[in-house]
């Protein structure tokens, strides 16, 4: 059984169609990551998850169970837009999320004080949350979505706002979480980060589901056919290649798109015997911004 | 219903409400607001300036100079000797001449007024006297003239019967004319309204209070709480519905605080010395007990309203992201309190009349006109339980609807946000 499945969901906002028929399936255990450019929909797939949103029609199941309230307790929540109450003190607001999940205060301020300890905030338990740095007020809401154990944690944008410091500093909580058996589901629009953290993915884009599954099988599939070049050869004579069905200029390099995976090879052998220098020839080790890119299309994403 | 959760959510609002600066000041100004206040009237009304009024009466019968005399001298005021009085016998003066030759002295304030009484006038039926003066406003003066003349005019008058003093004090004496509510067994009793009226004024004075205060807190609250976005928070634990319910309840406990800071130094009083009648100045003769039922309809009537009204204020603060906008839509709640205000005052001249006996089972006016209606007539059981199942039916459909529009408008921030959009919103969330 999955530990979320996620059928045919559709969602209108007035005249905008936020959410078209989305269907995936999140794995026990797994970091699954919902990736798309900003407005592409996931918020609003995240918050039907939440049941903060309900759905126009489809079906959100939990361990087999249709999503109700009552679900809301087993999982914590950390949205893109983050708040606090600015006059609260620190212990107080961890202490009032997780009463919220149902949980007594006295039973979880241990907890919460080992958390909060563990993110550095020992000496500001008792500071009001309008006196913290920015990063520190994201590691209270960070504890706050967590202090109650929830099975299932969702982060929307966990990384936005944050240094690289303390962007390490949550990657590492979030892998020793999925160490311990929860289930996470991360929305971002950095693909280095989902490529470096998710097991799964689904790219969303205007609402629709373009690519679903286990990010190696995607990678391995898409990479097979899809070379990262750096190289001296113009683009006119590479379009001309008969192996070469397509040619993507990025950045800083070409992404061809092959015939078959067999054309590999001969393609490699032209480049060396016809003299072209090369500074990156990478086939099977396509990035997630390199698949992303192909999926949404380049012209859309600069646009 | 998670209750635990709504809880928690009062809990933190009664907190975040009552640990403020706003709130103290506002508790301990409310009442310093009124003590100064009502000093300040008490002040204006005693206030009498240290010049002496001096009255002329032009007196047309020639007769009666020491019949006023001995009248005035009676009166508290002309004791003060704030009023100086000089009579003119009148039986040979012409008015207008008699004006024309003190205009100067009336200009020049060494006259305050002429009194003309006509030569007629203890056969007129009428009874016409004038005052001349460069104030004839000044309604003190001509109410405390009338009085004296009247009564003298009426010993005069009685005076030519030929009739005893205790006649003549049985004739001075005003009817007294007792209102007697008659019950369901046909018994007529005599019924103060002094301690139930009292109560219901100052349930009522309390709500209006309790509703200017904290509403608008409670208003401002809910936008701050959407425009810095907790609210996605906050309700992906908790339903809309269960979120309001927390924020009216936490606002309503804090109201009920802060009144029982308000009405804490008469309880003390009552207390410390035995019955609150002892310590007030009240005449002793008037009965402040209170029927128990209406004691408790009135408690019960008072929370439901708090709670209906705040509902309101919660739901008009979700509309908007931020204060300024949110003042405006006040106006359409404070219209549903004040209107109802004014429907329970205007019973006093007609307690029975029709509007108000609907108006008292009607939702939101109800909470303002039972009460009052309560007090000067015996309002039939099933009316009143009529008003507190339509109360409490709408305070729930307040409590859904606000929930309803928090779920719709909270997290559409951004654009100004039309009625139309909210139905719209509210209808697909």
């Amino acid at each position: 059984m999955h530990s979320l499945e996620v059928r045919n969901l559709i969602k209108h906002f007035e005249r905008v169609r936020a959410v078209r028929d989305v269907s995936f399936n999140v794995p026990e255990g797994a970091i699954y990551g919902i990736i798309g450019r900003n407005g592409a929909g996931k918020t609003t797939i995240i918050r039907m998850l939440m049941n903060i949103y309900l759905p126009d029609s489809g079906d959100i199941l939990f361990r087999g169970e249709h999503l109700t309230p009552a679900h809301q307790n087993s999982m914590g929540y950390l949205p893109e837009e983050r708040g606090l109450y600015k006059k609260m003190k620190v212990l107080d607001t961890v202490l009032f999320f997780a009463e919220l999940k149902g949980c007594k205060a006295a039973d979880v301020k241990e907890k919460a004080i080992k958390l909060l300890s563990e993110l550095g905030l020992e000496k500001r338990l008792q500071s009001k949350v309008t006196e913290l740095s920015k990063g520190n007020q994201q590691k209270v809401q960070f504890v706050s979505t967590i202090i109650h154990d929830p099975d299932f944690i969702i982060l929307d944008e966990p990384f936005s706002g944050l240094d690289p410091v303390n962007t390490n500093i949550l990657k590492d909580i979030v892998m020793d979480l999925r160490s311990k058996g929860k289930v996470i589901i991360l929305s971002t629009h950095l693909m280095d980060f989902a490529e470096r953290m998710c097991d799964h993915i689904a790219l969303i884009n205007h609402g629709s589901l373009l690519l679903e599954g286990n990010l190696a099988t995607i990678k391995r599939e898409f990479g097979e056919r899809n070379v990262a070049l750096q190289s001296s050869i113009s683009i006119s004579e590479l379009s001309s290649l008969q192996w070469v069905e397509e040619v993507r200029e990025l950045e800083d390099h070409w992404l061809l798109t092959l015939g078959s995976p067999e054309d590999s090879q001969p393609l490699l052998k032209y480049l060396v015997d016809n003299g072209h220098s090369i500074q990156r020839y990478d086939a099977n080790t396509t990035t997630l911004n390199d698949i992303f890119l192909s999926v949404v299309g380049e012209k859309e994403v600069a646009a | 219903m998670k209750t635990p959760q709504i809880l928690a959510i009062a809990k933190r609002e009664i907190k975040a409400l009552v640990l403020t600066k706003a709130f103290l000041i506002m508790t301990l100004m409310f009442p310093l607001i009124f003590v100064v206040m009502g000093g300040i009237q008490a002040v204006f009304m005693t206030y009498e300036d240290d010049d002496v009024d001096n009255i002329v009466f032009v007196d047309g019968t020639g007769e009666l100079e020491h019949a006023l005399t001995a009248e005035l001298n009676e009166r508290d005021w002309v004791e003060s000797g704030k009023i100086a009085f000089t009579f003119v016998d009148g039986t040979t003066v012409d008015k207008e001449e008699y004006i024309k030759l003190r205009s100067e002295d009336l200009h020049n304030a060494s006259l305050t007024g002429i009194v003309f009484l006509p030569a007629d006038i203890r056969e007129d039926e009428d009874k016409k006297a004038e005052y001349h003066s460069l104030v004839p406003g000044n309604m003190t003066m001509v109410g405390r003239l009338q009085g004296v003349i009247n009564a003298v005019l009426i010993d005069q008058y009685f005076s030519t019967l030929n009739i005893s003093d205790d006649q003549l004090r049985y004739a001075r004496t005003n009817v007294s004319l007792a209102s007697l509510k008659v019950d369901e067994s046909g018994h007529s009793e005599e019924e103060s309204i002094i301690g139930p009226l009292i109560l219901a004024f100052v349930l009522t004075m309390l709500l209006y209070l309790g509703l200017l205060v904290n509403g608008a807190t409670l208003m401002r609250a809910v936008t701050e709480e959407k425009n810095n976005r907790i609210v996605e928070l906050l309700l992906s634990s908790v339903a809309p519905q269960e979120l309001m319910a927390g924020k009216i309840v936490g606002a309503a406990g804090a109201a009920i605080l802060q009144m029982m800071i308000w009405l804490s130094p008469i309880v003390v009083l009552t207390i410390l010395g035995g019955g609150a009648s002892s310590q007030l100045p009240l005449p002793e003769n008037i009965d402040l007990s209170i029927p128990i039922s209406m004691v408790l309809y009135f408690l019960l009537n008072f929370v439901i309203g708090m709670l209906t009204y705040l509902a309101m204020f919660a739901a008009v603060g979700s509309l908007f992201d931020n204060e300024q906008d949110a003042q405006q839509g006040m106006w359409p709640v404070m219209l549903l309190i004040m209107i109802p205000f004014f429907i329970a005052y205007s019973m006093g001249a007609d307690p029975g009349n029709s509007l108000a006996e609907i108006a008292s089972m009607v939702p939101f006016a109800s909470i303002m006109i039972m009460p009052a209606r309560m007090i000067l007539i015996d309002v039939p059981l099933w009316q009143l339980g009529t008003a507190i199942i339509v109360n409490i039916a709408t305070l729930w459909f307040m409590v859904l609807l606000s929930g309803r529009i928090y779920r719709a408008s909270v997290l559409a921030t951004g654009s100004k946000l039309s009625l139309k959009r909210v139905w719209k919103l509210m209808t697909t969330a």
